[in-house]
């Protein structure tokens, strides 16, 4: 039994040490955005700004506060020991509007076993799409109540939004030839508040192009 | 070892010790006794503003009266203020507006309002516009401020706010030329 007990820890002990020796060989991983991912940020510096006017002809203003482009890391382990490192690409935008809050894309490289996908991010909602397949990947609306409303691609549950990317896609006049991916609440929004976004537009040419609020006002970008 | 962990609960007390023994008011900023002549708005009044568009807002004024302690980091002393909030919402997407007063030395005190990033300080030396006529109406003693706040990462958004002790917000100018006046 002893003679068992020893060769059992020995046993271990080499795995370990095994193990220990492949740590100079960790898998590493460096995923980078492919071109069509990335072409969903716009090509803006720092405080560029623009506006949109809503249907009672008030503006308001959009500025570019932060832009970047960069690496995140992420690492897996088997006992402890690190067995693989994985740097995927992110390129991230926010707006800042002083009326309306923030609106954030981000474009993500993904994994090796996934697609890239692009992220947005506003006041009370976010919203992620797969962008090889433009099939939308989760969304999550909440509320200041605390009321939410969440869904995932691996849920078998009705979408409780409308999503497509068109192209050739006419805004009041102005035709966008480039995809513009197209959003829309479609579930109870009972518990949102009135200035809660609950339908945008995003071109891939200039960005965000069209907003509309719970409470029914819609704002254009000029 | 005995002698360190001896040492380090030794020193441990002290770091838990208060320092002084007992905290000392040195003094108690209030405001003048005519303060309410500088305060435009009761708790919940309303007011509309007309953007020039024709579109009217509709702003709810919420304010907090309180009494608040301040003094140095480290030290016993420390002082009390009379502070006077007032909060202004609006039904329609507007910027966040919030009035602050603080009381300070011998009966003094400090006005700001802040509109989304702008904020306009007001003090009892600035010149006032004896008359304004806006939106059909004649306002008195009307103060013109210019944002105070400077950013090199934002374009400034407001150009100018017309108010008064009397009915607060009269005028927002906007740098893009818009203008929300009082109804």
């Amino acid at each position: 039994m002893e003679t068992l007990t020893k060769s059992s820890r020995s046993f271990l002990l080499l795995f370990l040490l095994a193990l220990i020796s492949c740590n100079g060989a960790i898998i590493y991983e460096e995923i980078d955005l492919q071109a069509e991912t990335e072409a969903w940020i716009v090509q803006e510096k720092r405080n560029h700004s623009f506006t949109m006017k809503d249907q009672n002809g008030i503006s308001t203003n959009w500025v570019l506060t932060e832009e970047d482009n960069y690496y995140s890391e992420s690492s897996g382990s088997f006992l402890l020991i690190p067995t693989h490192r994985t740097m995927r690409e992110m390129h991230y935008q926010q707006f800042r509007s002083t009326v309306l809050g923030d609106f954030s894309i981000n474009a993500d490289a993904g994994f090796s076993d996934t697609n890239p996908w692009v992220s947005f991010n506003m006041p009370s909602l976010s919203f992620r799409f797969d962008a090889v397949t433009y099939k939308p990947n989760s969304l999550y609306i909440y509320s200041n109540s605390g009321e939410s409303l969440s869904w995932n691609d691996y849920e078998e549950k009705e979408l409780p939004f409308e999503f497509q990317i068109m192209t050739d896609y006419e805004l009041n006049g102005q035709l966008f030839k480039e995809e513009v991916a197209v959003f829309e609440i479609t579930a109870r929004t009972g518990f949102l508040e009135p200035n809660t976004i609950v339908k945008f537009s995003y071109s891939k040419e200039i960005g965000l192009i069209f907003l509309e609020l719970k409470s029914g006002i819609k704002y254009l970008r000029n | 070892m005995k002698y360190i962990i001896v040492s380090f609960l030794i020193a441990a007390m002290g770091f838990c010790n208060p320092k002084c023994d007992e905290s000392t008011l040195t003094d108690a900023f209030t405001f003048p006794e005519n303060m309410s002549d500088f305060i435009p708005y009761d708790n919940e009044d309303k007011f509309t503003l007309v953007h020039n568009s024709g579109t009217e807002i509709q702003f709810e004024v919420y304010r907090n009266s309180t009494v608040e302690t301040d003094g140095c980091d480290h030290c016993c002393d420390y002082y009390t203020y009379e502070r006077e909030q007032m909060f202004i919402v609006a039904d329609y997407p507007f910027y966040d507006i919030e009035s602050n007063i603080y009381a300070r030395e011998e009966n003094t005190f400090n006005y700001g309002i802040a509109i989304g990033r702008e904020y306009f300080s007001l003090n009892e030396d600035m010149e006032m516009v004896d008359s304004v006529k806006i939106n059909n109406q004649y306002f008195y003693d009307v103060l013109k401020l210019k944002s105070n706040s400077y950013s090199e990462e934002y374009e400034s958004e407001i150009d100018s706010l017309y108010y008064n002790y009397s009915s607060g917000i009269l005028k927002i100018i906007q740098e893009n030329g818009d203008t929300y006046e009082i109804q």
